[in-house]
């Protein structure tokens, strides 16, 4: 009886689709937001051993693996403890087990793998000139990807925004590289792993999506972060086994320096942050879709040159005007009508 | 095991009837009373999400009740 004494008052159905649709918005434009902030929080990591080692080859792949689990393994632990105190934790279990959750285990491996282990990969073979603007199409992607197998209803505002928001997405990516230059021997390899990333973040989305239709978005994002950090754990250990490490930076030393580093703390931070940034992001792709959430998600382009501004001494050039007010203009016409996102889905 | 709890709620619906959350709410209550996330608010939130990705859908002739569709049937069945 307690149960049916919290029951609210009695509000009109269709204002209440509208006004949930209008949280996952927010919870969309939060998740750039957030999303901008873990970026800073990375980078002031990245000032400190051994995030900031120079690293060539399979070296720079430990060490970025390193940031990606360590990142990854601080937000499994903030997530695991916000489920806690919801007394959702058994959830997580009984969802690991069911066929849905079978769905967020194939996108987490997918997200980690073929998403940030190809961007990895990239950045290492290719000129980040060419990797950024590649992988700023996720979104695109994701909103094919959801529309063929979601049967994800989109109107033609939508399209154009989402389509503005990429651009913009690219224009603030781009910098201009020395073609020849760039033009090695692995490069063509980089591209590959680039388009690798970008179709691994696109279907993470969606593969997740899926199989939050039946399981809540933070216990589908408690399983992510465990399965990621898992992922990671095994492929740090197999390198600790496999890799030949140079003698100046050996796995040992690795180790040892980053249990004394400062920049541990700042990657727990970016963990909690991360966390919360994916919280925001899962509800937004439960609550408005995947297409408009990850096209709103991406406004963190934006958001991480008002930060830069602020906190670093970065130049604000017309070209990161241009491309954020590509993101601004584009993310109006994604929110466009609220109404449009009563029903998610062209289906009977 | 039990099932997830969203996936829980979906699966009442499979008998064709209308159900609003308070129905939810009495029909699950024997399995997932002591969990803390049982609340009226959870389980009306859980009813929007299911109608907003089409796998229910509300009912014409009744305030606050929601039904299967035949895309929800198919995915629910699926899923169990």
């Amino acid at each position: 009886m307690e149960l049916i004494q919290e029951k609210p008052a009695r509000v009109e159905p269709q204002n209440k689709a509208l006004a949930f649709a209008k949280v996952g918005i927010i919870f969309g434009l939060l998740s750039g937001f957030l999303w901008a902030w873990d970026g800073l929080l990375v980078e002031l990591a990245h000032g400190y051993h051994p995030f900031n080692m120079e690293s060539a080859g399979l070296v720079f792949m430990v060490i970025a693996a390193l940031c990606a689990g360590l990142h990854d393994f601080f937000a499994a632990i903030f997530v695991s403890a916000y489920n806690y105190k919801a007394g959702k934790l058994s959830e997580v279990g009984r969802s690991v087990v069911s066929k849905p959750g079978r769905f967020i285990i194939l996108g987490s491996l997918i997200g980690a793998s073929c998403g940030m282990g190809g961007y990895m990969a990239a950045l290492q073979l290719a000129p980040a000139a060419y990797v950024m603007p590649i992988t700023a199409l996720y979104p695109g992607v994701a909103v094919i990807l959801a529309v063929f197998f979601l049967k994800e209803s989109i109107k033609p505002l939508a399209w154009a925004g989402i389509a503005v928001c990429i651009v913009g997405a690219i224009v603030i990516g781009y910098t201009p590289s020395d073609a020849g230059s760039a033009m090695t021997a692995t490069f063509s390899l980089g591209i590959i792993f680039a388009i690798v990333a970008t179709m691994g973040w696109g279907a993470e989305g969606v593969c997740v999506t899926s199989g939050m239709d039946f399981i809540d978005p933070v216990v589908a994002l408690n399983i992510r972060y465990i399965i990621s950090s898992l992922f990671y754990t095994c492929f740090l250990v197999a390198c600790f086994f496999f890799v030949e490490f140079p003698t100046d930076a050996s796995a040992s030393m690795i180790a040892s320096d980053l249990m004394s580093s400062k920049g541990l703390l700042f990657m727990a931070c970016a963990g909690v942050v991360g966390g919360i940034t994916y919280v925001s992001w899962y509800r937004a792709m439960n609550m408005t879709g995947v297409s408009r959430a990850m096209a709103l998600n991406i406004s963190y382009a934006l958001w991480a040159i008002v930060l830069s501004a602020l906190f670093t001494e970065i130049d604000i050039t017309i070209q990161l005007i241009s491309g954020a007010a590509c993101i601004f203009v584009g993310s109006l016409f994604v929110i466009g009508n609220p109404k449009d996102m009563i029903n998610l889905r062209n289906v009977d | 095991m039990k099932r997830p709890f969203r996936l829980a709620v979906a699966s009442l619906f499979l008998d064709g009837h209308a159900l609003g959350a308070d129905e939810v709410m009495h029909r699950l209550q024997s399995d997932y009373e002591l969990e803390k996330h049982f609340t009226y608010k959870n389980v009306e939130s859980d009813l929007m999400a299911l109608k907003a990705v089409g796998i229910l859908k509300l009912s014409p002739a009744e305030e606050g009740q929601y039904f299967l569709s035949g895309y929800g049937k198919e995915k629910v069945e699926r899923a169990l």
